[in-house]
């Protein structure tokens, strides 16, 4: 989202504040440019909020084993039905698998041509199933792991990235500094490692935040469904579905893996809107 | 615009044979043959009566024949036949077909009724209070699961408000009634899209609101109505026309969702219970039909956008 009141970008969509800045570079000149990200990114007031929240998911994941005071698999009957005081986090195992793609994908815009028809016209493919009903599809055939899970939800995903690469990739290809690069004699893989993968990454990395959220949301609807993560292993979507059953005598158990699968994933739109912003402001 | 609309329809052709060939191959990744699935693990058989099973099923043929003759039974409208029920798999994915196409649409009227009032608004009245408060709201609904605001529904509805959801009735006999038992469902499904729509007609009206033209038309004394609704919000809805394209795929997707929780026996019911009798042509025959149905959607949206901005026919 769009900060209001950020009149700090001239007519030309750049920061003036920002050339002030560079054009006075000490041999410090790196840090300060550094603080100035930092001053952006805090100021941006959204973002910091995202990864705020994301953070403090990955704290409790990480440090489950210490806080969790029983085991999360064994049974606890006497404690049936007792309003449970925090989630689990088993949402956010399927981080981008996509990296293959992606690098295909920019290969296509790159190279143009054949190779880009027909990796897009793949994609078309792809992009042709509604995303939730394939990855449903797949699970259907190659039968619930958590492995599974994870190239299922990768695949269905790939276009959105590959569309996303590929198009930075395109803009980028024609830009004066590749020229210069192309005339200096570099081969096109260094061209692609050094040149091109740097000056896509923001789009790329603002599409992993926004993406990694429909992930999650895709992993909790699958494992809901009984085809993504399977009980004993505790999925915040395989709760939801436990606690469905006694929603009336024990709605609690429905009530907070929802909200935690929200909490996070409203981390995930944040981080992605500030980074939007902050990172790219053209894709407004 | 004829020539427009025939190069899409065209351009359909290689994208409706990827479809078939991803859904033929889908049963060819399962581990096992056809024939192994279809008679499970309770019958001994001789190798002679599985190679004669085999030759019947016409799975002992070469992966391109076997394609070649499902796109051929596709086509004559033979879409299998159910493992289970031993009935054919089409007739009873189109008597589903209706509901999971209400619910669907229904969800996309509930969100563009919702949301393209309030992104008006929220654009119009940029920064207030309202503004804030609907940027904040639209960004929750984006993260709500939807299975879980239906989940929620259900027990707020029947449990604090008793009010009975009711049993699914066909719109051909009562469509009150019919809207009465899809209109939890459908909003359930609609609250993603109604926040994705919000904050794009926000964003595109606020854009055109900056334009010289409205500068124009406000310079040269219209009403702020007439600029609005002549000048302004044609332009703006364009973009948002592209968005709500791309989200048929998560209305038609999440209708089996939705169905699961509020017991509505649609498609993605059938699917679902298709997928754990492991009844696997009903399971081709429905993932099939989801996906001709977004690609036809997708066509009326791309035609109705060259239709509104006559850009995109010429560009």
């Amino acid at each position: 989202m769009s900060d209001p009141k950020d009149t700090r970008k001239d007519a030309s969509g750049e920061s003036s504040w920002y050339r002030t800045r560079v054009a006075a570079t000490t041999p410090l000149g790196v840090t300060a440019a550094g603080r100035w990200w930092l001053w952006r990114f805090v100021h941006n007031r959204v973002a910091p909020i995202g990864l705020v929240i994301i953070a403090a998911n990955l704290g409790v994941a990480l440090l489950a084993p210490v806080i969790v005071p029983h085991d999360v698999r064994a049974m606890h009957p006497v404690d049936a039905l007792r309003p449970p005081g925090h989630g689990y986090l088993f949402g956010t195992d399927e981080f981008g698998r996509d990296v293959l793609s992606r690098v295909l994908m920019l290969t296509a815009g790159f190279y143009g041509g054949w190779w880009d028809a027909l990796a897009m016209r793949t994609m078309d493919i792809i992009f042709a199933f509604p995303a939730i009903l394939l990855a449903i599809a797949i699970m259907a055939v190659l039968g619930t792991s958590v492995g599974n899970l994870v190239l299922a939800i990768g695949i269905v995903y790939t276009p959105q990235f590959a569309r996303v690469a590929r198009a930075a990739a395109l803009t980028v290809r024609g830009l004066e500094f590749m020229e210069a690069a192309r005339a200096l004699g570099l081969g096109n893989a260094r061209i692609i490692a050094r040149h091109l993968i740097p000056n896509v990454l923001a789009p790329i990395t603002v599409q992993v935040s926004l993406s990694l959220s429909l992930a999650i949301l895709s992993e909790s609807a699958l494992s809901f469904l009984g085809l993504g993560t399977q009980p004993p292993t505790p999925s915040w979507g395989n709760m939801l579905s436990e606690g469905r059953q006694f929603l009336e005598l024990a709605p609690w158990n429905a009530v907070f893996p929802g909200l935690a699968i929200m909490l996070v994933v409203l981390g995930f739109n944040l981080l992605g809107d500030g980074l939007r912003d902050f990172l790219d402001p053209r894709l407004r | 615009m004829q020539r427009y609309l025939a190069s899409r329809v065209l351009a359909l052709v290689p994208v409706l044979f990827g479809i078939l060939a991803v859904v033929f191959l889908l049963i060819r990744l399962i581990p096992g043959d056809a024939v192994q699935l279809f008679l499970g693990t309770q019958v001994e058989m001789t190798p002679a009566q599985m190679m004669e099973l085999r030759r019947f099923f016409g799975v002992d043929k070469p992966i391109p024949v076997q394609f070649a003759d499902y796109l051929a039974r596709i086509f004559r409208g033979d879409f299998g036949v159910s493992l289970r029920t031993a009935r054919p798999v089409l007739p009873d994915i189109l008597t589903r077909l209706p509901l999971s196409f209400q619910l669907a649409s229904l969800a996309l009227a509930i969100a563009v009724l919702i949301a393209i009032p309030l992104g008006i608004v929220s654009a119009v009245a940029r920064n207030s209070t309202y503004d804030i408060v609907a940027r904040i709201t639209g960004l929750l609904g984006l993260s709500i699961p939807n299975f879980w605001l239906g989940a929620m529904l259900i027990l707020v509805f029947s449990r604090f408000l008793h009010v009975p959801l009711g049993q699914y009735v066909p719109l051909s006999q009562n469509p009150l009634l019919t809207l009465r038992s899809l209109s939890l469902p459908a909003l359930a499904l609609g609250v993603a899209i109604a926040a994705i729509l919000m904050r794009h007609t926000r964003s595109s009206l606020l854009e055109v609101l900056g334009q010289e033209y409205i500068r124009t038309a406000r310079g040269k004394g219209l009403r702020a109505r007439v600029v609005m609704l002549r000048h302004a919000l044609p332009n703006a809805m364009i973009p948002v026309i592209t968005v709500l394209g791309f989200q048929m795929g998560y209305l038609l997707g999440g209708t089996v969702v939705i169905e699961e929780i509020f017991a509505l026996p649609g498609m993605g019911r059938l699917v679902l219970q298709a997928i754990f009798q492991r009844d696997y042509p009903v399971v081709q025959g429905v993932v099939l039909v989801i996906a001709l149905l977004f690609v036809v959607t997708n066509l009326i949206v791309d035609v109705l956008y060259a239709w509104i901005d006559p850009r995109i026919r010429y560009g």
